[in-house]
């Protein structure tokens, strides 16, 4: 038996290709040092080594052919994957411009909400929040406005924390009723929203009652329905 | 001297490889603006809009490759009208319509493609009346305004009639 068929015996139960190969060239350097060092034969080597047949058992036994095909799957999903995303991204970045809409987004959280001026103008308390379907709704602040001989319209800037699913509201569809102590409420409009990773500010207005006390914010629908109050004769702390 | 670092074990390369996979893949759809299958995206707006989940009382084809159908539910006291888009949640649309307890004919914000005799595509608005009485065998909607009349015959979808119009001189 020569050092070639020697070597493909021992390694022909090994089914992954990669790991033949790698022990393959791991034997062959065995028995190159084995021969440079006692300065044997190639045939008393191959003795020396083993029965190639026994190894070949052994070695097919431990080189389990799962894992490395497993891991060559990981492999080719990865390089896939990453083809794949680089192709989408720039398809993305054309369509949905997620990158400037994430700088935009917290560009517009941080700035202050783009009011017009009103001749009349009084912040009235605020701080209070309600908590549904994984929301949680803040009133940051809340300004009662009035323009010449105009209605008295109330309006909260909201600060709503997403929850961990980060969707944000709609708050056309969320924002479910208002009222008043005086009566019912007007015109309601949800005028501003902006949204960045886990928060969304937006800022609603409402008509309300010259003489309205308090004016009660209705958010969700059914058993998620919550009321934000908020007291219209309190003024807020500077 | 510097030490020669242990290769990775192949189970941890399985593993570093694809997870590496699954976050690209992550990032590409969150870039994609997180879409959904339709069912769920439809409960997504829900959500959104502080909506416990609806029963489905209609899904409507749209015609339309991008939305191709309007889902439609009713909670205790809404309903729901929500058109998933195929690509994006932010260009998904939803509305809610408060319910009296009677009924209630509410115009769905999006309308629908029909295909006239010569494949010619037409859109149609599309009405739905809401909660009829349970006896009701048939309905007729009729609307007039600037544009012309409007009439359709309602198509009965469990518990309410669906009305797809064009004006009368163009009606399939």
């Amino acid at each position: 038996m020569n050092e070639k068929s020697w070597l493909d015996t021992a390694t022909a139960k090994i089914r992954f290709r990669p790991d033949r190969r790698a022990v393959r060239r791991e034997l062959e350097a065995h028995l190159e040092d084995l021969r440079e060092h006692t300065g044997l034969t190639e045939e008393a080597a191959l003795e020396a080594m083993g029965d190639p047949g026994r190894i070949a058992e052994e070695l097919g036994r431990i080189h389990r052919p799962w894992l490395g095909y497993l891991w060559r799957a990981s492999q080719i999903a990865l390089a896939g994957t990453a083809v794949f995303c680089c192709l989408l991204a720039i398809l993305a970045e054309a369509v949905y411009q997620p990158l400037g809409r994430l700088a935009g987004g917290l560009e517009s959280l941080l700035a202050p909400v783009p009011f017009t001026e009103a001749a009349e103008e009084q912040e009235v308390s605020s701080g209070m929040a309600v908590e549904t379907g994984g929301y949680t709704i803040r009133a940051e602040r809340a300004v009662l406005r009035r323009d010449e001989d105009g209605p008295w319209t109330l309006a909260v800037d909201l600060r709503i924390g997403l929850g961990w699913r980060r969707e944000p509201l709609i708050l056309q569809n969320a924002w479910s009723g208002a009222r008043s102590s005086a009566g019912a409420c007007g015109q309601r409009t949800a005028a501003y929203s902006a949204s960045w990773l886990f928060w969304q500010k937006a800022c609603i207005a409402v008509e309300v009652p010259e003489d309205a006390e308090w004016a009660e914010l209705d958010f969700g629908w059914g058993e998620r329905r919550r009321t934000l109050r908020i007291d219209l004769t309190e003024e807020a702390e500077t | 001297m510097r030490r020669k670092r242990t290769p990775w074990p192949r189970w941890a390369k399985c593993l570093r490889n694809l997870t590496a996979a699954l976050l690209l893949l992550a990032a590409v759809w969150e870039a994609l603006d997180m879409p959904l299958p339709a069912g769920a995206e439809f409960r997504r707006l829900e959500r959104q809009s502080l909506a416990p989940p609806s029963e489905i009382a209609a899904v409507i084809p749209t015609g339309e490759p991008f939305s191709p159908r309007i889902w439609l539910g009713f909670g205790e006291d809404w309903a729901v009208a929500g058109t998933p888009y195929r690509l994006s949640s932010t260009l998904s649309d939803s509305r809610i319509y408060p319910l009296s307890g009677g009924p209630e004919l509410i115009c769905l914000g999006r309308g629908v493609v029909r295909h006239d005799k010569t494949g010619q595509p037409l859109a149609h608005a599309v009405y739905a009346a809401l909660q009829p009485p349970a006896d009701s065998m048939r309905a007729v909607l009729t609307l007039r305004n600037a544009d012309g009349d409007f009439t359709a015959e309602g198509v009965r979808e469990g518990g309410l009639f669906l009305f797809r119009l064009r004006p009368a001189q163009q009606a399939v």
